[in-house]
This record gives structure tokens, sequence and C-alpha cells, in this order.
């Protein structure tokens, strides 16, 4: 009678064991779906992600891409899967990282209730941010990096120059100027910082007006473990979250470098009084301090929201890389363009900045 | 009067009868032809009247043609196309065909009904939700309900047939998360929903009570899990179909929940449905096409229609499909922001 029921127990033990291997082993298998990785990279000898979006002979667009002739049909492959949901959790069209409350990620309190968060880099249709200080609230897109067609400007591209030249025009963009989508877009293949292009030899140029095709050099160190792309509730700050360091480079000052590999001219110098000599550009004249290499440690005396944890003033500090959804009034909309150009104004003066009107000068100057 | 008289008379009558009945023959001729004249000119005229209200294509003026049972490797042809629609997504056909729903991934996310005739008819969506707050995705009619699954609001939203909504399907098994994405039902009343929540990617069944039924899968890339499982449907033996996105391959499970076969070398298998002859349509959206298969045929590829551009009968990322009795297909061409009509 006894044995019987060993025999049962012995069977539970058995039973137990097994259905403990099988989850260890279906967690071990689970991939990440991360920059990375995915059909962004990770790709082993005999690879089977290449022919989800390339044709070797038959391609329809650049790139070997399956079907992609235009720029704007370039955002829209991307979009298949970081556009609601399909496919990512990078929602870049909403600017929104798609989160449950089911599970983990980062830094998120598993306590937090299930929403959405707002991606660092905002997003190209709409934008979920806090550019009045009141509150997230989710916006229309206003200012953006267009890459679903349109012609761009590169404000700032080129030298120092005494005859007016505001940057390059009529630059068409897509995700891929910026990102690498096979990821390891570093040097030596290294990982970036959302696979942004940086010193790989594969990369391809940042862009391309006809006339000059500047390509990337600036690695901005990827971090090591899990990926912070959203922004919690209690922090708007770009790269508060995982820190401002990558070991020993600084993340601000390693952005800043590289958003100047194309808006060259608004790569400063960080004298003691900011924008008090002149660079001898005939339209980028005196400029606000952006290089880390002079370092001027603001924080010790500022509280300044958007620079948790670094003192250094960069481009992130004020601006968003994607796209949003800032309001501009009567003196902010009406700020020329660079070289005396008058329109559009309004909210499309918003210059992909953080908060409405020129709070962002607020925030660190007080005045 | 005499007999003679009287046969000379009748002579004389139906003479005279004859000569009358002559022109009456004509008269009735040219009658039955001008009837027919008005007849054609009435048809015309209401005709005109009919497109000059509803500017509906001509074709679908047209008599739709029996499905063609036999055949079944006869791809359909082009027909027309719903505009008025930025960025379709998902696409549904009411039970009686006379209505189509579509939902919209750009402008301003609303689902947009059609009626047969290629007429917008009326548009809702979620009350109090904004465009930028919303994304109604995969749609789904049954009964005089519709069904829409939204990615940024994580709900699965019911409607009325006239767009009234009529609530949230609460999370299964009362999990605080839970992201639907795909939606489809059997033909036992079952719900189909595949999930996208971060670390669940799963197959859900629910019974006709809303209960959990069976629940399938799991994020990864092994069989039976999935990688952001997109569109669900299931065929007359209630198998059921599960586009497994970014592994590009479509996941066959018995009504148990058993893994019987994948159907695999997709690019971006979005968007199912399984039409009246038991063919699985499995909208392809990177290879810019819509691969059909036999179900009964051991998953046998019948042929594709589709190619990329922006033409009639050209697709520039399609992901939805729905299928209908009379055979017509409608598949949501996103980039080209239209719905394609198809039919055999």
């Amino acid at each position: 009678m006894f044995g019987s029921v060993l025999r049962k127990r012995k069977r539970g033990v058995r039973l137990f064991l097994v259905g403990a291997a099988v989850l260890l082993l279906s967690l071990g298998l689970v991939g990440n779906a991360l920059a990375d990785n995915g059909v962004h990279g990770s790709y082993t000898a005999t690879t089977d992600k290449c022919a989800a979006c390339h044709r070797t002979h038959t391609a329809q667009g650049v790139s070997l891409l399956k079907a992609a002739a235009t720029a704007t049909d370039k955002s829209a492959f991307c979009y298949s899967c970081h556009s609601g949901g399909f496919g990512a959790y990078t929602d870049v069209r909403n600017g929104l990282f798609l989160i449950t409350a089911t599970v983990a990620l980062s830094d998120e309190n598993t306590s937090v209730p299930a929403s959405n968060r707002p991606l660092r880099g905002g997003g190209f249709e709409n934008v979920r941010m806090n550019p009045d200080l009141s509150g997230s609230t989710t916006l229309t897109t206003t200012s953006s990096h267009m890459v679903g067609g349109g012609s761009n400007t590169v404000w700032g591209f080129g030298s120092i120059t005494s005859t007016v030249n505001v940057g390059a025009a009529n630059v068409a963009l897509t995700c891929t100027n910026c990102h690498n989508p096979h990821g390891g877009a570093g040097a030596n293949q290294t990982a970036t910082y959302r696979i942004l292009k940086g010193g790989g030899a594969d990369n391809t140029p940042l862009f391309s007006n006809g006339t000059v095709t500047p390509t990337a050099s600036v690695d901005v160190p990827d971090e090591s473990a899990a990926k912070a792309y959203y922004i919690d509730n209690a922090s708007d700050s770009y790269f508060a979250q995982h820190g401002a360091s990558v070991g020993s480079t600084n993340v601000y000052a390693a952005m800043t470098g590289w958003c100047a590999q194309c808006h060259t001219r608004y790569m400063a110098p960080m004298p003691l009084s900011p924008g008090s000599t002149a660079s001898g550009d005939a339209v980028f004249r005196f400029r606000h301090g952006t290089n880390k290499s002079d370092i001027l440690d603001c924080s010790s005396c500022h509280y300044d929201l958007h620079a948790v944890g670094s003192p250094y003033p960069g481009c992130m500090t004020c601006h968003v890389a994607h796209g949003t959804g800032v309001r501009m009034q009567t003196y902010s909309g009406a700020v020329s363009w660079p070289g005396g150009g008058t329109v559009p104004n309004g909210n499309a003066r918003g210059a992909l900045l953080r908060l409405d009107n020129r709070g962002v000068c607020q925030q660190c100057h007080n005045k | 009067m005499d007999d003679r008289e009287l046969v000379a008379e009748a002579r004389q009558f139906q003479e005279n009868w004859k000569d009358e009945a002559r022109p009456r023959q004509g008269t009735r001729w040219r009658i039955a032809i001008l009837s027919v004249l008005l007849l054609l000119l009435l048809a015309t005229a209401a005709t005109a009247v009919r497109y000059l209200v509803t500017r509906a294509p001509m074709q679908t003026l047209l008599p739709a043609p029996r499905p063609l049972l036999a055949g079944l490797s006869i791809p359909p042809r082009y027909q027309f196309s719903l505009y008025g629609v930025r960025g379709p997504l998902g696409v549904a056909v009411s039970p009686d065909n006379s209505r189509v729903y579509v939902t919209e991934g750009a402008g301003a996310r609303q689902i947009v009904v059609f009626d047969r005739l290629g007429m917008e008819v009326g548009r809702f969506a979620p009350p109090g939700s904004q465009p930028g707050g919303r994304f109604p995705a995969y749609i789904a009619a049954n009964g005089d309900k519709v069904y829409v699954t939204d990615t940024l609001r994580h709900s699965l939203d019911m409607y009325s047939a006239d767009g009234e909504y009529l609530g949230a399907a609460l999370p299964p098994d009362g999990a605080p998360g839970w992201s639907p994405l795909g939606i489809g039902f059997d033909r036992a009343g079952n719900t189909l929903v595949t999930d996208a929540a971060q670390g669940s990617h799963r197959l859900l069944v629910f019974d006709a009570l809303g209960r959990v039924a069976l629940g399938v899968g799991g994020e990864g890339v092994q069989p039976g899990q999935f990688s952001f499982p997109n569109g669900v449907a299931a065929d007359a033996k209630r198998r059921v179909y599960v586009a497994d996105g970014n592994n590009g391959r479509v996941q066959v499970f018995d009504d148990s929940g058993r893994l019987v076969s994948s159907i695999g070398r997709l690019g971006l298998p979005r968007g199912l449905a399984v039409d009246f002859a038991e063919r699985l349509y499995v909208v392809d959206a990177t290879n810019h096409t819509v691969v059909v298969y036999d179900v009964n045929e051991s998953r046998m590829r019948l042929f594709s229609f589709g190619s990329h551009g922006f033409d009639d009968g050209q697709f520039n990322y399609p992901n939805g499909v729905a299928t209908d009795a009379t055979g017509r297909v409608y598949v949501a061409d996103r980039e080209n922001h239209r719905v394609q009509v198809w039919i055999y």
C-alpha cells in the first residue's frame, strides 16, 4: 500500500524535475528583441535573416531591399515593424515604447501600472512628452527629422565660412541615414547605441545631396545590458536611467559629437562666457557652447532637469532625435531661420526641442 | 337575304377584317420594340442616376458571379478599390457580406465602414480617445458585433455592427497586462486572439462565455513559440492558423492547441483569412503579395497574387485580408492607402 504511494511520489518528483528542466530550457532559448538583435544583428554563418529584407538578384529597391525605391518607401519598410506594435515594441511613429506590466523591463518597477512609455527619441507623427512641465501628454509632432519624405536642410553642415552658407539643402532622409539596420555599426563591428552608424567600415554615408556624402566616424557606446528605450514617469532625462557614462565614455559628449557629424557648426567651444567669441562664420557667428572638452559644470550651481547625472550640456540636453510636439508662440515661433529665412513659422520652429518655446533656456539659466 | 348573299357578306367581312388587322399587327410590333427601348432607356437612366448618387465603380453594379468552387488554383482578379482610408491595417466583412470594416493606422485612426459598393457609410472609434492615443489594428466581425484590437490601448474593443461601443474584453485570467493583436473566430463560436505582450507572445482561445479555453505559445523561435504573432484564422476542422510575424511562418494548431504543422519561408506574414473553399490567405507584407494555400492538401501552396507597386492590383506593404461568401477577397493595402477588392 505504501509502495504505491511512494511510487506516486517518485513519479511526481520526476514530473516536477522534467517540468522544471523544460521551463529553464525554454527560458534560456527565448531571445531578446533588442536593437542589436532580432533581424538587426547576431547573424550566424548560415543566417536566415538576410532574406527577411533583401533579394540578391531581384531586388526592387536600393540596398537590394525587396521593395523600397524611395526614402518614403524605406521608412514604410521600417514602419512595418516599428509602428503600432506589429513587429516591435519601439513604435517610432507614435513615439512610444509599447509596454504592459507583465514583465519587468530594464529599470522599470513592476509595480508601475501597465501603460506605454515615451520613447527617448520622440516620434515622427505623434509624441508623448511633457513640454510645458504640467504632465505627460500625447501631441501631434510639430518638428522632426522628416523621414517620411520631404526635403530637409542639414543645418550647419560644413566648415566655418565667412560666406553665407546655412548647410546642406535638399536632403531626403530616411531611417537608415542615422541607423545601420544590421547592427555592429561601430569600429571593429562593435555594437552602438540604438544601432547608430559609427566607425564601422560597412556603414553607408550619413546623407547625400549629390554634392557631399559624409560618412560616420563617431561611435556612441551601447549600453552593455538592458536597453532603456523609454523614459519613466519620474524623469524625462535622455540618459539618466542608464547613467551618463558607458565605461570611460561620456554618452552626452559622444552623442553631441555624433550629431555634429552632420550639424557641424553647432559644435562650439564652451568658454566661461558662452557666446562671447566670434567664430568667423557668416551665419553661425556666436554659438552656445556644446563641446564637452571645455568642461563647464553648470549642475554644480543649477539643477538641470534634462541632464540629470551629467554636468555637460549637449545636443540631447535640449533636443530629441526623432520628433517633438512642442508649441512655439509669439517670439519663439517667429525666430528667423539660419541665413535669414522666415517661413515656416509657429510650431514648425520647434527645432526638435524638449520644452515649449524656449523653456530649455530657462531650465539651466533660471532668468 | 339568301345563303349566297350571306356567304358573300361573310367573305367581304373577312377581307375587311384582314385589311384592318394588317396595320394593327404592325402597331403591336412597334409597341413591343418601343417598350423594349423604353425599358433599356429606363435601365440606363437608373444606372446613371445610381452612379451619380453613389459614385460606386461600374463593376460593382453588375451582379456578382457565383463563387468558383471548382478550380481552386485559379487566382482571383482585381476588381476595384475602396478609397478614403489612411494606412489601412485590418479589414473584416459582416456575416451578410453587406459591410466592410477597415482599421486605419494613420490619419484619424478610426474604423471606417463601407457598403458593398465601396461607399463609405460611417466611422467610429473608442469613445473619448484621440487619434494619437489609439491604434486600431486587426478587426473581425462575428454575428452582430465587431471586434477590434488596439495596440496602443492594449485592448480588445467590442462594437455593434453600427459602431456603438459596447466595451472592452477583459484580459485573460485577470492578468495585469496583455496586448491583443490578431483577432478571429472559429466555426464553433470561439474567439481567437494573438497576444503580443512582452514575454508572453501567445495564442489565446476564448469560449463563447469568454473563458480562456486555450493558451499556447511563448516568445521565441522554437516550434510552437511566436515572435509577434499577428493574424489568426480557423478552418472548418477548427485548426487554427497564426501568422508568426517575425519568425516568417504560419503555425497551425489543432483545436487542443497541439502544433500540427508550420508553413514557412515567408517574409513578414501578417493578416490571415480562410475562405469558403477552405483556402488560407496569408498576407506577406514585405513581399507585397498574398499567398494562398489549400488547407486540406497538406497546406499546399496554390498561388499568390499581387506584386509591389502603386497601380491597380499592386500592393505597397499590405497587411490585413478578409474574404466573403460571394467570392470577394479584401486586402488592406497599407502604404497605398486603400483596400483592394479581388474577386473569383
